[in-house]
């Protein structure tokens, strides 16, 4: 994607223009097929309108090529076979299925499966430096609940080497790109999407998007509660809540993956939050211990001890903290210190010396771990056949959609999931014609002003700190919707978050909306 | 997500009731969240069934040996 280039300086997007007619200034900015976010979903579906002849304007909120999926490090599934003939799209599809609690939508898990080995062949013809074995095929490793060897990777930097490809990509195919874009509403009629709107994070200037299609390809909603793996303002439900209010349905809601082991804020500070622990430790021998010394899993998992599902380990890990059982810090101890520390540096690299710059000798001592949100499952209802949303010219792809990974995903797919329907829905809309583009319906305007003259409003001074209303709802959620809920907890929850709510409505919260 | 973690009154996957610490034939069903006049309405559907393919799969019973994950 080409980076740090003007909209208008780009042949293939219409030039922009500024309305000033309301008294609320915005730049207009005209597209065939706008995609929100920037991270392997989005990049992987602008690929294949560019492939075909159209040209898309992926807008993200980061810098360019630093989304999200950069994060993820376990890597990505494919039944190519290399390591397991045996292994077939079917047998991954059944994994899937299992693991999701038979909530998936089978057809499309079949409609993932069935295309992730041309998905991984197609990255490595582009340059993904997957990790190979002495034949020279791609290397795959088991993974939790995976009936064979299908998980193929890159070292631990997965997500972030296909990224750097899909990226580079997207750049030969001059796709435009605009970034610290955050879009704040769709523009729609409830049936029918017209565009949407934002602002430019560097300058707060509003901006309207006009565009044939919108692909949402904005992440996941994991990050609202406290605790969560990604950085504070990705995946705090964009996508999701953009498609909710354009009129689209949302499925699933309810289910999002905790992974076990978090790092504690408490121990090591702000910044460390909630990021993740990887599951190697544990693959390598890591033991669980609480604040009594005593290996817990023991009670809850007998045979499988530290290896079992994550929601197993989660739940088990939360269950010690809720019964005091938990340290000083709230969380519970992650021991590999038993393990020579050649081994350590040598499996498990990158946790080694990021607990030494902490000053933590994990060849040493204990570190201190707690259940993070971590994936969310649920999202936007679509068809897999083509990304379409219940609304007219509405799609959606990637961690932002329901459906392939049911009550729980499966580790390794949500990579494949980004790549195997960005494709299918790039396809799909490469396909339409977004030659006439009528002008802007006059209550679509009316919509965009309105929205705008609130943006203005709430960017003054005010009475709350954004901040801290967004702390109070993580932190509610955490404590009553979390790993473990009950029906009174999240009553209560509930009624808290409509006075948050309420609140907000009477008293505008403060700040910029430019850092 | 708050109404939906009310509504399950089950344990599946990820989501997990105090309450009802088991899953339940009847909760076999995604639930689908929409804006309605009225405010979020929620409904439920039943998801379809797999392949004939992907059946044999499910019934051939292939799982990971815990003890060989890396």
């Amino acid at each position: 994607m080409t980076s740090n280039r003007s909209i208008g300086d780009n042949p293939t997007v219409d030039g922009g223009d500024s309305d000033s007619d309301s008294g609320v200034e915005y730049e207009t900015v005209e597209t065939p097929v706008l995609v929100i976010g920037a991270g392997a979903a989005g990049a992987r579906t602008a690929i294949s309108l560019a492939e075909n002849g159209v040209s898309p304007l992926v807008i993200g909120k980061r810098d360019h090529g630093d989304a999200h999926t950069t994060w993820a490090a376990g890597g990505i599934n494919a039944a190519l076979g290399s390591r397991d003939p045996e292994d077939s799209p079917a047998i991954h599809a059944a994994d899937t299925l299992n693991e999701g609690h038979m909530l998936n939508d089978p057809a499309g898990v079949e409609t993932v499966t069935e295309v992730m080995p041309d998905r991984i062949r197609e990255l490595e013809d582009w340059g993904t430096p997957f990790n190979a074995t002495d034949e020279g095929a791609v290397e795959q490793r088991y993974f939790g609940a995976q009936s064979f060897r299908r998980t193929c990777f890159v070292g631990d930097r997965t997500g972030e080497a296909m990224l750097e490809t899909l990226i580079g990509r997207a750049q030969e195919l001059e796709v435009p790109y605009r970034e610290n874009v955050q879009v704040t509403k769709l523009l729609s009629d409830g049936e029918r999407v017209y565009g949407a709107l934002g602002y430019d994070m560097n300058d707060g200037s509003f901006l309207l998007f006009r565009a044939g299609a919108v692909v949402l390809a904005a992440g996941g909603y994991s990050a609202v509660y406290d605790r969560h793996s990604s950085r504070d303002e990705e995946n705090n439900g964009d996508g999701p809540a953009l498609a909710y209010d354009a009129g689209a349905r949302l499925m699933d809601a309810e289910f999002v993956q905790f992974h076990p082991t978090g790092m504690v804020a408490e121990r090591y500070g702000e910044r460390w939050e909630g990021r993740l622990v990887t599951e190697a430790v544990r693959g390598e021998g890591g033991r669980l211990f609480n604040a009594d010394g005593e290996r817990f899993m023991e009670r809850y998992s007998p045979e499988q001890m530290e290896l079992d599902a994550r929601d197993v380990v989660a739940r088990a890990i939360a269950r010690e903290i809720a019964e005091g059982r938990g340290t000083e810090n709230g969380g519970v101890y992650l021991d590999i210190s038993h393990r020579d520390r050649s081994f350590i540096e040598e499996r498990l690299p990158s946790m080694y010396a990021r607990f030494a710059d902490l000053g933590v000798d994990l060849a040493a001592e204990s570190v201190e771990v707690a259940p993070t949100a971590h994936y969310s499952m649920g999202g936007v209802e679509i068809d897999f056949e083509t990304g379409k949303t219940g609304v007219e010219n509405l799609y959606a792809v990637g961690e932002t959609t329901a459906g392939i990974h049911g009550a729980n995903r499966l580790g390794g797919n949500s990579l494949a999931e980004t790549v195997a329907l960005g494709k299918i829905v790039g396809d799909h809309l490469a396909e339409r014609s977004f030659a006439d583009r009528p002008v802007l319906p006059a209550s679509q305007q009316r919509l965009a002003r309105e929205h705008f003259a609130d943006l203005d409003a709430m960017a003054g001074e005010g009475s709350e700190v954004p901040e801290e209303l967004l702390g109070e709802l993580g932190d509610l959620l955490e404590s009553h919707a979390g790993i473990l809920r009950a029906e009174k907890a999240v009553v209560r929850v509930r009624g808290r978050c409509r006075l948050l709510a309420d609140g907000r409505r009477s008293r505008a919260p403060g700040g910029p909306r430019a850092p | 997500m708050l109404r939906g973690a009310r509504e399950r009154r089950e344990s599946r996957g990820a989501h997990f009731r105090t309450d009802f610490e088991d899953a339940s034939e009847e909760w076999h069903r995604n639930l689908l969240y929409e804006r309605s006049f009225d405010g979020m309405e929620l409904t439920t559907k039943t998801p379809d069934e797999p392949s004939a393919e992907v059946q044999d799969a499910l019934d051939a019973g292939y799982e990971l040996d815990y003890h060989q994950l890396e």
